[in-house]
């Protein structure tokens, strides 16, 4: 900040410097323009005078040795007049042009201090930021701080908002002149021709000049406003992109700390199950056929638990950005294939036929690897939810800029309060939670997060019937 | 996230023959910056009366409507329509296209408007991204509904608001199109850090949503 300060403070320097070298080239130019008006003059009046003296000495020659002596008195007297009235002039030109000088320096001094207030904020608002206060100072609020109300009321904010006094200082008949030369023109015409039309001339060309003044520097107001508004643009920017990144990982954390919240606790239920069974296995009383049979619900248990661990170090990995999903330009009919793969023989014991429509391979851009997985997701929702000797149809279809891959089931479906919850982490649906104990509530959430990720989206239709229709884009390559 | 909008007891009455309708009934809410916002409810919910209201369209009968904490119903005519061009975009269910000026010039007028100066480059990448860089000389007659929504949806983008306000954007859309629309939209505002606040009647669309508000007869019922 001192920093800025010293260098403005050069700057204006500087430019005092010129100031004063050029009052006084101004002061030296107009002294020798006084002095050379007053040395014609003179030279004219003693001219004139000397033809007096000859005139009178030839009508009276006797009165010449007089005359020439009073000749030279007054020439005397009038060299000293003369004398002081350039002496009273150059000082006059010396006053007027300090006085220039000085208004000039006032003027300066009154930017000079606007700049370093302009600059007190600006570094009061970056030393906020630097203490880890990311709020926008109320003078960098649009419509607040009377600053810059005062700022805007002075330049403008347009060139239409520019006071009236700038906009039009000579009145509406000037105005109307600048608008319409040829009219004044005219006027003129009428009038004392040659006369008129030099004074019009002389009068459209300082008149123009001057609102070329006044224009200019009601541009350079309005630059200088728009620069302070663009600077005011980018700190609220800064602060607000700050902001959201200090939020966002107070965000991360809590979504971390409620991850782990979910994780054990969708944990415990399945452990809990698991324990009882091997309690139970272990009982002394059992016979060798309850003994299997406990044994082989362990095992069920266990898989459960092992696919529910997948899902959650998956749905972990992703939401801790440790998962890069790299979409490339690759064929559907493969992705699609090894999804319908993973859940075949899911479906299959339940009796659930899969039938795909796909009559030519699209290119999308895709991550072959996650997008079978998010697809995986949809189907083993689609094969969970729906009854044995039901249909699971797979249609894919291109779409302008987008493909669009429809997996309709006939399940249970999903109520109306729950269409927009369900992509939510760990919600499961009421109907859900009533049909099958199975399930997180981890699946969807997963899908939606790789397809989105790669630019795709995913919703779900309630059918008219039984059932629903998951509708997923992703962009052709 | 912090709050880009945030609504304070907000009303706004109708006078519907001898009767009151209260479209917008002391309703309080907050958006996020950064997020899509889906406003659900039934037609004559008073979502659209609300959308107007938070995009500076219609004047509340009380209530505050600040954005970026600035109170926009203190501000007069000029300077809420200055505020309005420069932070708000709009998406309206019929287009609203020029019909007589190009996808193009449809895209760059907001900027004109503002008289801001047109970045050839950003307006043909939000082209080619949205799928209509080779439709940019095609007349709006000449467009399907989706192409023309789309092109409203690059002009919203154009002019870099902070907010979009999207009235029904897929209403005049088949459910395959209003699909892709909606991606698109909602993958450019992602991308380009905006805040887009969509309504909507239709809860298969409001999915897409990072939040969804759901509204009855002029009231806030549910955030989620």
């Amino acid at each position: 900040m001192h920093c800025k300060r010293e260098r403005t403070e050069i700057y204006m320097d500087r430019k005092s410097g010129k100031r004063i070298v050029w009052c006084a080239a101004l002061w030296f130019a107009c002294a020798v323009l006084v002095t050379i008006g007053e040395a014609l003059l003179v030279k004219s009046e003693v001219h004139n005078r000397e033809q007096q003296l000859e005139e009178i000495i030839i009508i009276h020659p006797e009165l010449e040795q007089e005359m020439v002596q009073n000749f030279k008195y007054y020439q005397q007297q009038m060299l000293e007049e003369f004398f002081t009235l350039w002496i009273l002039l150059l000082v006059l030109l010396g006053v007027v042009v300090l006085a220039f000088y000085f208004a000039g320096q006032w003027q300066q001094r009154k930017e000079e201090k606007r700049i370093l207030d302009d600059v007190d904020v600006i570094c009061t608002q970056l030393e906020q930021f630097r203490r880890g206060n990311f709020e926008v100072a109320s003078y960098f609020s649009v419509g607040d701080g009377k600053k810059q109300e005062k700022r805007q009321e002075r330049a403008g904010t347009t060139r239409n908002s520019l006071p009236a006094k700038i906009r039009n200082p000579f009145g509406s008949k000037l105005s109307a002149k600048i608008r319409n030369p040829f009219e004044s023109k005219l006027s003129a015409k009428s009038r004392n021709k040659s006369e008129s039309r030099l004074s019009a001339k002389i009068r459209n060309k300082s008149e123009s000049r001057l609102l070329v003044r006044i224009r200019n520097k009601s541009d350079s107001d309005f630059r200088e406003n728009e620069h302070w508004v663009r600077v005011r643009e980018l700190l609220r920017e800064l602060a607000y992109y700050f902001s959201d990144i200090k939020e966002r990982l107070v965000e991360e954390e809590n979504s971390t700390k409620a991850l782990i919240t979910d994780i054990s606790h969708q944990l415990k239920t399945p452990l809990a199950s698991l324990r009882m069974s091997h309690e139970l296995t272990e009982a002394e009383n059992l016979t060798e056929s309850e003994r299997r049979e406990f044994a082989e619900k362990e095992t069920q248990e266990i898989e459960k638990l092992e696919m529910l661990l997948e899902e959650l170090v998956n749905l972990s990995r992703l939401e801790n950005h440790m998962i890069q999903i790299k979409p490339e330009p690759l064929g559907i009919k493969q992705t699609i294939t090894e999804a319908v793969n993973q859940i075949f023989m899911k479906a299959h014991v339940k009796n659930i036929e899969i039938q795909v429509k796909l009559e030519n391979d699209v290119m999308i851009r895709h991550d072959r690897k996650w997008t079978v997985e998010a697809l995986a997701n949809v189907l083993d929702n689609a094969v969970k939810y729906s009854e044995p000797q039901t249909c699971i149809g797979i249609r894919v279809s291109p779409l302008p800029s987008n493909l669009l891959i429809e997996i309709e089931d006939e399940g249970i479906g999903i109520s109306e309060e729950d269409l927009h919850r369900i992509f939510k982490r760990f919600y499961r649906g009421k109907l859900a939670s009533g049909y099958a104990r199975e399930g997180a509530g981890v699946g969807l959430y997963l899908a939606r997060s790789i397809l989105e990720q790669q630019g795709g989206s995913i919703i779900a239709k309630r059918k008219m019937e039984r059932g629903t229709i998951f509708k997923i884009t992703l962009p052709l390559a | 996230m912090s709050t880009i909008v945030e609504i304070k007891d907000l009303v706004k009455y109708y006078q519907a023959g001898e009767s009151i309708v209260k479209a917008v009934d002391h309703t309080s809410l907050q958006i996020e910056r950064g997020k899509f916002t889906a406003i659900v409810g039934r037609s004559g919910s008073g979502k659209s009366t609300l959308l107007h209201l938070m995009g500076g369209l219609d004047r509340p009968d009380s209530g505050k409507v600040l954005i970026e904490d600035n109170d926009i119903y203190a501000w007069k005519g000029d300077r809420l329509a200055a505020f309005r061009r420069k932070k708000i975009g709009f998406i309206f269910q019929d287009f609203n296209l020029i019909p007589s000026l190009n996808v193009w010039e449809n895209v760059v007028l907001p900027l004109g408007l503002d008289g801001r100066k047109v970045k050839e480059a950003e307006v043909m990448d939000i082209l080619e991204r949205i799928g209509l860089a080779d439709k940019k000389n095609a007349m709006p007659n000449t467009l399907s509904g989706g192409q023309k929504q789309r092109t409203a949806i690059a002009r919203a983008l154009a002019a870099a608001p902070a907010i979009i306000l999207a009235d029904e954007p897929t209403g005049n859309l088949d459910s395959r199109t209003e699909l892709e629309v909606m991606s698109l939209l909602k993958n450019c505002v992602k991308e380009f850090g905006q805040t887009l606040v969509m309504i909507t009647h239709d809860e298969t669309i409001a999915q897409m949503a990072d939040v969804v508000i759901v509204i009855e007869d002029g009231k806030v019922v549910s955030q989620s």
